[in-house]
Parts: C-alpha cells; structure tokens; sequence
C-alpha cells in the first residue's frame, strides 16, 4: 500500500481520538449524576473546610481530624481516597474502614500507597456522623484531602468510569498492543533482526500502560493490590522513554553523534531508575519523592528526543526523522503540558491525561513507521540473497567459458597430431592404419559435445553449475530445460532463483542416500513455464502444516520463498515427498 | 490400413530423391507429399493432415526449426523427423517435440525406425477416435477437441485450428467417453480439455483457452479446477522427454 494514501486517514483517526478524548474528558467536569452525592464540606478542628484541599507544613504523621454529616439511604456506599497517608474511617463512632497502619504495607515504602476503596455504609435511619483520621505523609510535608463520594455501588462506579474510563480502557489497549508486538517481535527476530523494533515499540506501549494502569484510581477500586499499582505507576513512568529512545536509535538511521546523544539519555534515565529503585528498597526516599526527578529527567529526553529529529530532518534531510518529528514533538509538548498542569496549572481533566494523547499518536504512526522498517528490511535481504545468487552464476559461467576455451585448444591440439600422424602414415602408404588413425580422431570429435541444458544462457550457466555439483556428489543428474532466451516479464535473476534454489534443495537432499538421482523438465507453453524437479531424499522433515521443514544452513531461499516467488508471476507449486522421492512442482507466467 | 500420410520438406533435390526411395524401400503403404520450401509446406498442413513429417533444417526462407513450431502451434501430436548435417539442433529438437533427429547422409535404419513409431502413433490417434450423434455422426480425435460447452439440449465441439461442431447431446452423456483423456468438468456446461487451458481468471472464473474461447468454473470447484489443471501442467513437465527420443 502506498503510506501516502494510508497516512492521512491514520493522522485522521488521531485526530478524532483526540476529539473525542477531550470530550470524554468533559463529563469530568460537570456535576456528579443524580443517585451520587459529592461530599465536600467537612468540619476540621472547628473549622469548616471544603475539600479537595491541600494542608502544608505538616511534620511527619501529623494527626488529621475530618468530621461530617449525612443521610445515608439504605445500600449506600463510600468512595474515598487517600494518598500516601494511613487513614481510619468511623460512622457515629464505630470503625468503618482502615487503612495504611503499619505493618499493613512493605516497610520500605515509607508511606502507605495511594488507596481508592468502595466502602459499605451501615443501615442507619436518619443522620450519620464521619469521621476521618488521617496521617500525613512522611515523605511530604503536605497532603491532599480528596472528597468522598456518597451513593450506591452502581452510581458511584459509572461517576468513576465516566471520570476514568477512558484512561483504564486506554491502558488496557496500550498493555494488550504492547504483548502483542512481543509476540510478533519475537516471530519476526527469528527471520529477521530488525523485528527487534518492534519489541522496542511493545515495550513503550506496556510501560505507558502499565504506568497508566497504576495511576488510574479506577483501577484501585476494582483491583485491591494498592502496592503493585503503585510499582507498576512509577515503573511505568520512570522507564517509559528508554524503549522509545532505542526504538529510534534502531529505525531511524540517525547520525553517529545523534546516536549516541540518545543512547546516553537512555542510559542515564537507566541509572535513575535503578537509584531510585535502590533508594526505595533502602527505605531511604519513596519514588513518590523521587519522581520528582522523573518528572524533569523524563519530558528532558523526550525534548532532546524531538530536537535530535528536528535536526536531523531539517540538516540531514532524513525522511524517517521527519515522519517522526510531530509525534515525537508533540509527545514532548504533551509531557510538558502535563507537568505543567501537575504543578502550576491544575485543568480540569484527569492526570496524565494529555500524556495519553501524546502516546496514542506516536504509537500509531510509531507503528505503521515500524511496519515499513521491518518490510524493507525483508526485502533487502531477500535482494541482497538474489544478488549474491547473481554474482555465483556470473562466476559459473566465466568458469565454463575458461573450460570451453581450454578444451578447445586441447581439441585443436589433438587434431593436428592426429593429422601429421595420417600424414606420415599415407606418404608410407599405410591405408589401413591411417583410416583407423582417421576413424580414432572422429570419434574423439563426436564425443565433444558441450552439453547445453537451456537456451537461457543465464539459467544453463546455473544448471550447469548443479549438474556438476550433483555429479561430483555421485547423483545421477538428468536435467533438460525448455527455458528460452527471452524471458518475458520474469526477469532471468528470479528464474536463476528457483531453478538454483529448487537444484540446490535437491543435490542437499540426495546426500547419504544410497543411489541418488535428480531429474529436471521443464515445460513451455501458451507463456507458462513449468519446471519440475524429482530426487531422492534420505529425509524430510514435515511441518504440522503439511509444509516442509528447510534443512539448509543459510544460503538460498526454502520452498515457501520460491513459492512466494512463482506467485508473485501468476503461477503456483506443489511439493510431495513419496516413496523416497521428492517432487517438486512450480509454474509461473513469463508473459 | 490407410496410407501413412508422410511429408518431406526438402530443398535438396539429391537428399529428397534418397529419402524418398527409403520410405519406399521400408515398404509400409504410404503416400509422400514433397515441398521444397517452409511457405509451401505451411500452406498444406492442416491439422491431422499428415502422420509423419520429414523436415530438412537449412531451408531457404522459412527454416525448418521455424516451420515445426508453426505446425506444433496447431498439432502437438504428430510425429516430426529433423534431417540435417549438424549436430547443433537438438536443443530445438527438444523443445519442439520432434521425434527423431536424423544426420545426413539419412541412413535406411532411422527411416524404418521413425516410420514404426509414426504408425504406433497413427493406431494410437486412430484409438483416440471419438464418435459422436446418431444422425450426421462426426469424428474428431480427443486430443484435438478444446473444450465443449452445453446450451440446453445442443454441445457445441470447440476443436483445434478453428472447427466448432454442434450436435445434439448431453455433456452427461459425453463425459464418459472422454475419462481416458485428460478432460475435466468445470462447470455444469463446460467440459475441458486441460491440455488446451491457457489460464485461468480468477476475476471473471474462467479457464481462458488456447485459440480462443473461455470456459466458465463454477465458484464451488474452482480451487479443485485450479488444481486439477495444475497437475496436469506438472505431469505434463514430467513427460517432456529428452528431444533425441
């Protein structure tokens, strides 16, 4: 497919995601649905308050006193948030909810992780009184008093998902594409190793997802694993751009000098990780204090990311760089822009919500960027094989031509003995044994045949080459070709291939049996070729598609190449093995 | 027995004599047809005109090479004998299906030879006989019928070098007498010959034939048309055989 008929529907598509992510994003914004009651004003040490709300200076496990009163109906259910703080619920003085005490979470983090929970109010008639008890952070001086949602299970989930859905969908997405180019990566590194782009491209959708997947406070409500989510939120974010960083290194033929740029940037977003991870385990600073870090050292490569590309697209022309500039640019813009919210300008959207975008549309032209990289590269090799394969029949036939002219000059030789010879015999007049002389020499003449298999001197200089091989290996090799001269619109190269590659298949394949044979026909008509090929074989190995294992180390092309080959001329193949015979079978359209 | 049908396409009028004289000497009942040219030669060969044709290869005008793959465009079938001094033809030979490749001075040995194979191939043809209709019977060799097709109660008989025969029947009826040949069944108004398919289209599921024509695959069969026609290809590859004979 042509990428310029291709790439603008895909930006297109971009583009409404976005359209619709914004969108999505609105519903945030406006109040809760009826069924689901905000509570927001609390009374805290005397004084009311309105949260959410962010109390600073606090030393470390400073005691928090929220209250509040309700009217609960029957099945009512809580939503509450608390982040990096440990935090008791009690309704008219009984505990309801606790959460984040010690010894309850790794001693390492330091603080409790993030909690979302749903949490069931008692039956009671008429008002109920809350009470929250928190513990500020040790690893903050502030903390954030977030509202708690009051309805039935079913409302404040949809309230939930409409704020948070498409984040918890989009992870999903990300994490599922991301296995699967694992997969397809690990397919396509077998034949190729430039499928290890892919991997690369897999695993910046799973680290994105999974750090999405953490953040999400959906997903804390229906997965009740508070300390992986939040491993997997800050793993995800800190490692996200190294996958991206070597995906870039790897598809897009930068300079040396931009290689190298990259690849420390990857190294050094490697050794903060790893300290941090370090720190963490020492229980010395949470990652939620070291990401603070992150939140410069990430956007920082992606910027370098996005200038690196300008450079090299402007400067250097280079056309992949180029494909990748807005993307990447503005993945970068977009990091910005959510940093910037995160610190200063607190819009009303969900967090690292325009982060998301940013990755939705690098990982869709990320991958259509890859697929051609992959493609390309397959079809280098293959050109590469066919010319290799080329410049091997050249020398082929440079060797006969040198064995022809030297058995020419033999022959030449031979006869003019044989000449003076007769001479001298007829001048002593010895008939008999000059005509025995004479009869000596035509035989010798006669049995000069230079054996043509073909009249395509490019595919007779290839059979020739086998023949001999096949003979040198002691097959019996029988091989007559009706292949003419033109070749219509199947170049002579490709011809060479199949007929080479199914010959070399057959000459491998006659090793170690007893009497070996190999017998090639071909046949030409209404400008259909078909060329045949049956040998002895000591063994196959059959696939559980009924396709045939390849027992050749490197070299030319297995079966299902030429079969790709010969469809791609209109035609087909078929191959059999009976009997300790293989038949292989082909036909394609020369014009 | 009828004669054997035999041409001699020789512009030597020494070497005609000498060949002339060993189909007689050979004694099989035979009448010759001489031609001192190609041009000539072209001009007379209809398909299932002759059994066995004798063709020097340095003709002048239209060589002897050229002039077998004009008669084999139309006939596939019948016996063909290069004569000529050099050695250097007998990859033409090959690709040409000729019979035998016989070196000047011709000796009576090969004529005997060629002339035993040409009447094994004449009874073969004459076997490969098909009958056809109680009234206005007509008779065709199966390997020169292309394809036939079914309009109601009529079969029209596509043959080579441009006959179309139509005679009451049924390809039901039909099909039968032909399973020795290689003919397949495409269609429920098409019969085959897949030695006469020139390709097949998958867009308009036709098999295209030689000569003209189409013959319609029905959309349920084509994979087993394809196949069917496929093997065919490849055997008939495999029969190819080494053009000395």
């Amino acid at each position: 497919m042509d990428k310029r008929t291709v790439l603008p529907p895909l930006c297109l598509a971009a583009l409404m995601a976005v359209l619709f992510a914004v969108a999505l994003s609105f519903r945030a914004d406006r109040r809760p649905p009826p069924g689901v009651e905000s509570l927001s004003q609390w009374q805290m040490e005397g004084e009311a308050v309105s949260l959410p709300l962010t109390v600073g200076s606090l030393p470390a496990r400073t005691p928090l006193v929220l209250t509040a009163t309700l009217h609960p109906k029957e099945g009512d259910y809580l939503y509450v948030k608390t982040v990096y703080a440990p935090l008791r619920l009690y309704v008219d003085g009984v505990l309801l909810f606790e959460y984040g005490q010690p010894g309850s979470y790794p001693d390492f983090l330091i603080d409790p992780p993030t909690k979302t929970a749903l949490v069931p109010l008692p039956d009671a008639e008429g008002t109920v009184t809350l009470r929250m008890e928190y513990a500020s952070p040790a690893q903050r001086s502030s903390i954030t008093l977030h509202p708690v949602l009051v309805g039935s299970s079913a409302a404040v989930l949809m309230e939930l998902i409409g704020q948070m859905g498409f984040s918890l969908f989009f992870a999903f997405v990300l994490v599922a594409l991301g296995l699967l180019l694992f997969l397809v990566a690990l397919v396509v590194t077998r034949f190729e190793a430039a499928g290890a782009a892919l991997f690369w491209l897999g695993l910046f959708c799973v680290c994105v997802g999974c750090w999405v997947l953490g953040e999400c406070n959906l997903t804390g409500v229906l997965v009740d694993a508070p300390v992986i989510l939040y491993l997997m939120a800050f793993l995800g974010l800190f490692t996200l751009a190294i996958p991206m960083l070597k995906f870039g290194c790897m598809v897009l033929g930068l300079r040396r000098d931009s290689r190298r740029l990259l690849h420390g940037m990857a190294l050094t977003l490697e050794i903060c990780t790893g300290a941090a991870i370090v720190l963490q385990l020492l229980g010395v600073a949470a990652f939620s204090k070291t990401m603070y870090l992150f939140h410069v050292v990430v956007p920082l490569s992606l910027c370098v990311f996005a200038v690196v590309l300008m450079r090299e697209s402007v400067w250097d022309q280079n056309r992949m760089a180029r494909r990748f500039l807005v993307p990447t640019a503005a993945l970068a813009m977009f990091a910005l822009l959510e940093v910037g919210n995160y610190y200063l300008f607190h819009l009303p959207v969900q967090k690292s919500f325009f982060f998301q975008v940013g990755v939705l549309v690098f990982a869709v032209v990320a991958g259509v960027v890859c697929g051609y990289f992959v493609r390309d590269a397959f079809q280098l090799r293959a050109q590469n094989g066919m010319m290799q394969r080329q410049v091997e029949i050249q020398r082929e036939q440079y060797r006969l031509l040198l064995e022809a002219e030297e058995h020419r000059r033999e022959l030449r030789h031979s006869v003019k003995h044989h000449l003076a010879a007769i001479r001298v015999l007829l001048v002593q007049q010895e008939r008999e044994a000059a005509l025995a002389d004479l009869n000596t020499m035509l035989d010798e003449l006669s049995a000069d045949v230079t054996g043509r298999l073909c009249d395509n001197p490019l595919v007779n200089a290839t059979a020739m080459h086998y023949q001999a091989m096949a003979r040198q290996a002691g097959a019996v090799a029988d091989i007559l070709l009706d292949i003419p001269e033109d070749t219509g619109r199947v170049p002579d190269s490709e011809l060479c291939v199949i007929v080479g590659d199914l010959l070399e298949n057959a000459v491998i394949a006659c090793r170690g049996v007893e009497k070996p044979f190999i017998k090639m026909r071909s046949r030409c008509a209404d400008g259909l070729l078909t060329v045949t090929l049956d040998n002895s074989y000591s063994r196959v190995q059959q696939n559980a598609d009924g396709s045939f294992q390849s027992t050749r180390e490197g070299g030319g092309l297995g079966l299902r190449a030429i079969a790709a080959l010969v469809e791609k001329h209109g035609g087909g193949s078929h191959f059999e093995a009976k009997d300790g015979v293989f038949y292989s079978s082909v036909y394609l359209r020369l014009w | 027995m009828e004669q054997l049908q035999i041409a001699v396409c020789e512009d030597d009028r020494a070497d005609m004599q000498r060949l002339c004289g060993l189909i007689e000497t050979n004694g099989v009942p035979a009448s010759v047809s001489v031609f001192a040219n190609g041009e000539e030669f072209l001009t007379a060969c209809q398909p299932d005109r002759f059994d066995l044709i004798f063709m020097d290869i340095y003709l002048d005008g239209l060589n002897g090479v050229e002039a077998v793959r004009r008669v084999r465009e139309a006939d596939r079938e019948v016996p063909v004998a290069f004569t000529t001094t050099s050695g250097d033809f007998a990859l033409d030979g090959y690709r040409l299906r000729v019979e035998k490749y016989i070196e000047k001075p011709v000796p009576q040995g090969d004529v005997d030879e060629i002339i035993t194979l040409a009447l094994h191939k004449k009874a073969e043809r004459h076997r490969d006989r098909i009958v056809w209709g109680r009234r206005e019977p007509i008779e065709f060799s199966a390997s020169r019928l292309r394809y036939v097709e079914q309009k109601e109660h009529s079969l029209s008989f596509y043959l080579t070098g441009g006959q179309v025969w139509r005679r009451k029947g049924k390809l039901d009826d039909l099909e039968p007498l032909l399973a020795a040949y290689p003919f397949f069944r495409c269609h429920k108004s098409y019969l085959v010959n897949l030695a006469f398919i020139q390709g097949i289209d998958r867009e308009r599921m036709v098999f295209q034939m030689r000569e003209g024509g189409s013959a319609y695959i029905r959309r349920e069969t084509f994979y087993r048309a394809r196949s069917a026609w496929e093997n065919w290809l490849f055997s008939a590859a495999r029969r190819e055989e080494d053009g000395n004979g």
